[in-house]
């Protein structure tokens, strides 16, 4: 399966390596949003449907086919417009949705999914099995080049023996086939219509699109729920930080999906402004990655060292929202160990280590080699941070602040060490691992940028892939994060926490654990 | 000597001009060259105290006199080691664009021919694009810049418009009588365009330089600003002016101390241009 990486799903917004294999699927529609850690949030009298949401983002919107559209922004756009199979609760877990229900056959192979009858598209056409075929197999075609196209890749045959019953029967059992199945690659296709945009499914159909500019959504009157939402979303694409807030301030933008970062320190210690943000962890881990086959990082020791050299607590000073991350697994994936204590800085361990390694008065000026990272303020501070938590021990390395292109391609094929974040499709440790951690996803086949080689850790990947979802199966996860952490090919640093902050009389704004910026179920009044 | 120290004393005293530019420009080279003392920190040191809980630079007082920068570090020190960098690239620069404006300028006014046409085509394709530019362009394609990098760039930049005024300075003295005598006697090119030429455009190679060092001060600031200057976390003005950039409403003291040192660093050379340009051009008053 495949993953995203660290922008490409996250873009620049969100600076995200993300991770992506199976998944489940995630909608948020419910108003009120999630586990909302400020109170308040979202809370307000619930007003009814009507008006217009502008959101603003420094992303662009890479494409709104859905068998395409895979980073954050487009996701989340497409996400708004379409309905799934399953779907995700507000805590994260599999719900149905289009499917009122479905059997799986004792091997595990084949998946019988029985839809809801009723199901209309926005024009009122009726939802059918050969609709979510249609996207299947276009997902997996690969004239179309899907970048979700792996995800499927486990699928022998795909047949719709009436309009409301789908058969996917699979090469293999795979526990995690119902969470790809929610994802928005896999929402109905409706024959005949346009693919550029996506069949319009779900509470909002995109009535207009110009790349680089703008995205407008309106509501499908035909969908229940969304009656008590906003009747029109405007995404700004591509604006930048520092003018996002000037138009949130002047009440051009309704909506920002992140908080620049001194905008953040001055709210944080007002409380009416914080009744304006809704803030929650999401899956994503901010890591160190070191390039393990180059020089000096291809010793251990210095990698443990630059580990121990980092102070945690002094990095979520310099990165907003966020928590310093004690493990490589973020918080709500199932198989975390979310009480384990936070590594502490230990300098003086980091210097004995390097002494170990042959390195007793530091290592050489710039041996270190080079940092990358994708170019943005927040990005930025935490570099410097790391940079100077690493010379502390007698480790000098230089910054190297790119575009999010560049920085892609360059983490991956040149960089010696790199500041990056990862996040799941959906809530699953082997979603999250294998596409980064293990030896069959090096680079160019995957996004293991590290070039780790671990056996104990590929066979526990391998085993835990194939076991049901449950303790088994978190246990060999857990052992294989303890040998990620001892070997240190990345050093995580911080838990993403999603911040979104909202002008007075919105209401409804959510952070979901899988489905990031979520557009639905948003009200405004006034 | 004494007499000459009291005349050039007086002199210097009756020209404020020159007076407040020589005092400004004494005062920043001696920031410069003492930072390493002066400096209460080591400017690229990130002090966990320099930042609030949530992240905010903490505002000038005993500790931090001019207060912490996004990154927790001592504005002030960073102030004091940044005119290490800015001057010394700026007079760097200078020097290399004086340098090759001379050399291009004293050939082509001199040997004229085809010399003087390829000679001053090259400047005038120099001077037809923005200098801003090109040095983003060469910046952004140099792979690890230094200061030394960044002061070549800016040179290479910089030397076409002193070469212009050098060509026709040296045209001018071309026709004069005493260089003729010198040639009749047998003195060699070389020795004439040293001896008789060069010297002869040190004023105006000081008024060009004192410009050209503020150019050069300034071009280095936008650079760095645009985040192509020497990198992170050393601290130049400009990089320092660029991280102010989004705290300017909750810390303004990030924006206003480099930006005032380069106004007055600016002001500085070009007060002792215009006195300079002023006496060559016989206005000098007193």
């Amino acid at each position: 399966m495949k993953r995203r990486t660290l922008l490409e799903r996250g873009a620049w917004s969100s600076l995200l390596l993300v991770a992506g294999c199976g998944g489940d699927s995630s909608q948020s529609s419910g108003p009120g949003g999630s586990d909302s850690a400020t109170p308040g949030a979202s809370g307000a009298a619930r007003p009814t449907g009507g008006g217009t949401l502008t959101v603003a983002t420094a992303d662009d919107i890479k494409s709104l086919d859905t068998a395409v559209a895979y980073d954050t922004w487009s996701t989340s756009v497409v996400h708004a417009c379409t309905r799934r199979l399953v779907d995700y609760s507000p805590a994260g877990d599999l719900i149905p949705d289009l499917a009122e229900k479905w059997d799986v056959s004792a091997d595990g192979v084949e998946y019988r999914f029985h839809l809801k009858s009723g199901q209309t598209y926005a024009d009122g056409a009726q939802i059918t099995a050969a609709h979510f075929k249609a996207a299947l197999d276009r997902v997996r075609d690969p004239k179309v080049a899907s970048p979700g196209a792996s995800f499927y890749s486990g699928i022998k045959s795909i047949t719709a023996p009436s309009a409301a019953e789908l058969v996917v029967t699979l090469k293999a059992a795979e526990p995690t086939f119902l969470n790809v199945v929610g994802l928005t690659f896999a929402a109905p296709v409706k024959p005949g219509g346009k693919t550029e945009w996506p069949s319009p499914s779900g509470p909002y159909q995109v009535e207009s699109y110009e790349q680089g500019d703008k995205v407008v959504l309106t509501r499908n009157p035909s969908h229940e729920a969304a009656r008590q939402w906003v009747e029109r979303i405007v995404v700004q694409l591509k604006v930048e930080e520092a003018l996002q807030l000037t138009r949130f301030k002047g009440g051009e933008v309704d909506l920002l999906g992140s908080i620049p970062a001194a905008e953040w320190a001055r709210i944080s210690a007002d409380r009416n402004a914080l009744k304006n943000v809704i803030q929650d962890a999401v899956n994503q881990t901010w890591y160190l990655g070191f390039n393990t086959e180059k020089k000096p990082w291809k010793d251990a020791r210095v990698r443990r060292a630059a580990g121990l050299a980092i102070d945690r607590a002094r990095l979520k000073q310099f990165a907003g929202p966020s928590e310093p991350a004690s493990g490589v697994l973020p918080p709500h994936v199932p198989g975390a160990s979310p009480d384990r204590a936070v590594p502490q800085p230990d300098p003086e361990g980091a210097k004995k280590l390097l002494a170990e390694a042959g390195f007793p008065t530091g290592l050489p000026k710039a041996s270190g080699g080079t940092l990358w990272l994708a170019d943005n303020e927040r990005y930025r501070r935490i570099a410097e941070a790391i940079q100077s938590d690493l010379a502390g021990v007698g480790i000098p390395i230089e910054l190297r602040a790119v575009t999010f292109r560049e920085y892609l391609e360059g983490y991956r094929n040149q960089a010696d060490c790199w500041f990056g974040g990862w996040y799941p499709d959906y809530p699953d440790a082997g979603n999250f691992l294998e596409p980064v951690l293990h030896s069959r996803a090096i680079p160019p086949k995957g996004s293991n940028a590290a070039r780790y080689r671990s056996q104990t850790v590929d066979s526990l990947l391998d085993t835990a892939h194939k076991t049901p979802a449950g303790d088994d199966r978190n246990k060999m996860y857990l052992q294989a994060e303890m040998s990620i952490l001892n070997d240190a090919p990345w050093i995580p640093l911080l838990y993403e926490v999603e911040a979104r902050y909202f002008r007075e009389g919105v209401s409804g704004v959510s952070v979901h654990p899988v489905w990031r910026q979520i557009l639905t179920g948003i009200s405004k009044s006034g | 000597m004494l007499t000459r120290f009291r005349d050039a004393a007086h002199c210097v005293t009756r020209r404020p001009a020159l007076l407040a530019g020589l005092l400004l420009a004494l005062l920043l080279v001696i920031a410069a060259i003492g930072a390493p003392w002066l400096a209460p920190y080591p400017p690229e040191k990130q002090h966990r105290d320099g930042l609030t809980a949530v992240g905010a630079p903490v505002p000038p007082g005993m500790h931090f006199r001019l207060g912490a920068d996004s990154r927790g570090r001592d504005v002030f020190s960073r102030l004091l080691h940044g005119a290490r960098l800015s001057l010394g690239i700026g007079l760097g620069a200078t020097a290399i664009a004086i340098g090759l404006g001379l050399t291009v300028g004293v050939c082509a006014g001199y040997f004229g021919g085809w010399t003087e046409t390829l000679l001053m085509r090259s400047t005038d394709v120099v001077l037809a694009f923005p200098s801003i530019l090109l040095a983003v362009a060469m910046a952004a394609v140099t792979p690890r810049r230094s200061a030394f990098g960044m002061a070549l760039i800016i040179g290479l930049l910089g030397w076409a418009a002193p070469a212009r005024v050098f060509r026709g300075e040296t045209l001018s003295l071309r026709e004069r009588s005493y260089l003729e005598a010198a040639l009749s006697m047998g003195a060699g090119k070389l020795r004439i365009l040293l001896r008789h030429v060069v010297p002869h455009l040190g004023p105006s190679a000081l008024v060009m330089a004192s410009l050209g060092a503020a150019s050069a001060i300034l071009l280095d600031a936008g650079l760095s600003f645009l985040g192509i200057g020497v990198p992170a976390p050393a601290p130049t003005w400009g990089s320092m002016l660029e991280e102010a950039r989004t705290w300017y409403s909750l810390a303004p003291w990030l924006a206003f101390w480099p930006g005032l040192l380069v106004v007055l660093t600016v002001a500085a050379f070009n007060l002792v241009a215009y006195d300079l340009q002023r006496t060559l051009r016989g206005e000098r008053t007193g």
